[in-house]
């Protein structure tokens, strides 16, 4: 389901038009990244868990040339399926 | 991470946000992740622009070992649902990072020239491809996060778990950062410090390995130079060894053979002698170490010797057999002997003060006391090295009676045992 399909389904779902939910859609990806750069995780029951993971830095090799390289530590953004949800799919 | 944002919290901020009603704002979110959660359950992927990429992967059967009983069993494969989120986020998310890139080492402290030319290959959404526009775009970051920093400060020590994990890494921090700026500077110049500082290394690895090696050779050869020498003379030694044993031992062989029956007939049986040889007989007795060549020559003139011990020794104990052999093989050697070997000694089988003084007490066996070989008492296998005086005083407490192993054995030249060979050890009984 691509990002159209899923608007279409959700301006569905809240009786809303696909222009506002595109809207309210982006407004509400600010507010995630607001609260998971100010080192917050959002839980969501059912969903799972989204939080900020750093990964240290390390060395690592390209396999054909050789060369090591010293990759820079970073923050990733770490989603983790709630027990409900992986239940569902297994 | 000091917090955890549930749906509720969530809802009220995009509320502010969004200027909705609460109670639609709340569908909204609410229904969202609803989406979200039906549509990748049913196995369809789903994707939000901004957002990232929902989706379920496989995961195939894999074979493990049950822990408890040891024995194979199939985990079974199932499937998960993975998100990754799209680079817009990551970069939001990676902010307080973002300058850092990643550094190509040669050496594990060396970050320098090489790591900024390299670094300028690695695709980077702030390095574009023409220094020149990184150049800017660098510049322009820098002021861009100067400014979101001012107004997060607050935000911004609280999101320093993150970067207080990056001051535990200080240094590397630094490093990158100050690589970021050479970078700029230096971008023009890559190929050619890259090229310099490489082969400079090389010829610095390799001139290590050569000193390295000389080095090693050096020290052994300082062990292993010596070591050989001394080999070569414990071989010597040996030889000689065998020697004496020869020279002394034609001798005393050869009354051995006379007492005890067995035949070694062959060595008395050589005696094509002159009349000088005994002379030499003498000088063989002394100990030269000189070699096998006056060892043979002792042989001959020994034998002689031995003949007229004989004549004095065997008339007072027994006369064997082997006698009439003996003479058979050198009647006229015998005949020679006599008279030659009187200047000697009369057929005393004494040694000069000279020769007594070293320690050839080898030469009285047959002298002081007499044994009778009564059977085997076992076999021994001669080992690399091992003569058979060495099996005598291995057996009998003394190497005096190596002749009396050497009779059994029917050992005719005693110099050329080898390693390996068998003999069989007598038991030696008093008269």
């Amino acid at each position: 389901m691509n990002h159209k399909d899923f608007v279409a389904t959700l301006s569905g779902k809240c009786g809303m038009s696909v222009k506002d939910t595109e809207k309210y859609i982006s407004d509400l990806l600010s507010v995630m990244e607001n609260t998971l750069t100010s080192d917050k995780s959002i839980s969501i029951s059912g969903f799972g868990v989204m939080e900020v993971r750093k990964k240290m830095e390390r060395v690592s090799v390209n396999p054909s040339s050789g060369q090591r390289m010293l990759i820079p530590p970073k923050l990733v953004l770490n989603y983790k399926p709630s027990a409900l949800l992986k239940d569902k799919v297994k | 991470m000091d917090n955890k944002l549930n749906l509720s919290q969530l809802t009220d901020l995009f509320c502010e946000k969004s200027g909705m009603s609460r109670n639609a704002a709340a569908v909204f979110v609410k229904s969202f992740f609803e989406t979200i959660i039906e549509r990748v359950s049913e196995g369809e992927q789903v994707k939000v622009k901004g957002f990232g990429t929902f989706k379920q992967s496989v995961i195939s059967d894999r074979e493990s070992i049950n822990v408890n009983t040891g024995e194979r069993i199939v985990i079974p494969g199932h499937a998960k649902i993975t998100f990754t989120p799209d680079q817009s986020l990551k970069d939001i998310i990676n902010k307080p990072f973002e300058n850092f890139e990643t550094i190509v080492m040669d050496a594990p402290s060396t970050a320098t020239a090489e790591s900024i030319a390299v670094s300028a290959d690695v695709p980077q959404n702030n390095v574009a491809e023409e220094p020149v526009t990184t150049e800017e775009s660098q510049v322009a970051v820098a002021e861009e996060a100067e400014q979101p920093e001012m107004t997060q400060e607050p935000a911004v020590e609280e999101t320093v778990n993150a970067e207080a994990q990056c001051e535990s890494v200080a240094n590397d921090t630094v490093q990158p950062e100050k690589q970021q700026d050479t970078a700029v500077a230096e971008q023009t110049e890559k190929d050619v410090p890259k090229n310099k500082v490489s082969f400079g290394r090389v010829v610095a690895k390799t001139a290590m390995w050569i000193l390295g090696i000389a080095l090693t050779a050096l020290v052994l050869s300082y062990i292993i130079w010596p070591v050989s020498l001394l080999h070569l003379f414990r071989l010597e030694a040996d030889r000689l060894t065998a020697d004496d044993n020869a020279s002394v031992a034609v001798q005393v062989d050869t009354v051995a053979i006379v007492r005890n029956e067995s035949v070694i007939s062959t060595i008395s049986s050589k005696p094509e002698k002159k009349v000088d040889e005994p002379t030499q007989a003498k000088d063989g007795k002394q100990q030269d170490k000189i070699v096998e060549k006056t060892g043979k020559q002792d042989n001959n003139p020994g034998t002689e010797q031995a003949q007229a011990v004989k004549q004095d020794i065997t008339s007072k104990k027994n006369q064997e057999a082997s006698e009439p052999k003996e003479n058979a093989g050198s009647p006229a050697a015998e005949k020679v002997a006599k008279p030659a070997t009187e200047p000697v000694g009369s057929g005393d089988f004494r040694l000069t003060a000279a020769d007594e003084a070293k320690d050839l007490s080898l030469f009285t066996v047959a002298d002081t006391t007499s044994y009778r070989m009564s059977g085997t008492m076992t076999v021994h296998t001669l080992a690399n090295g091992e003569t058979l005086t060495r099996v005598a005083l291995k057996y009998y407490g003394t190497k005096k009676m190596w002749p009396y192993i050497a009779a059994y054995n029917h050992i005719s030249n005693v110099n050329s045992v080898h390693a390996g060979q068998r003999l069989t050890i007598p038991v030696l009984t008093d008269k």
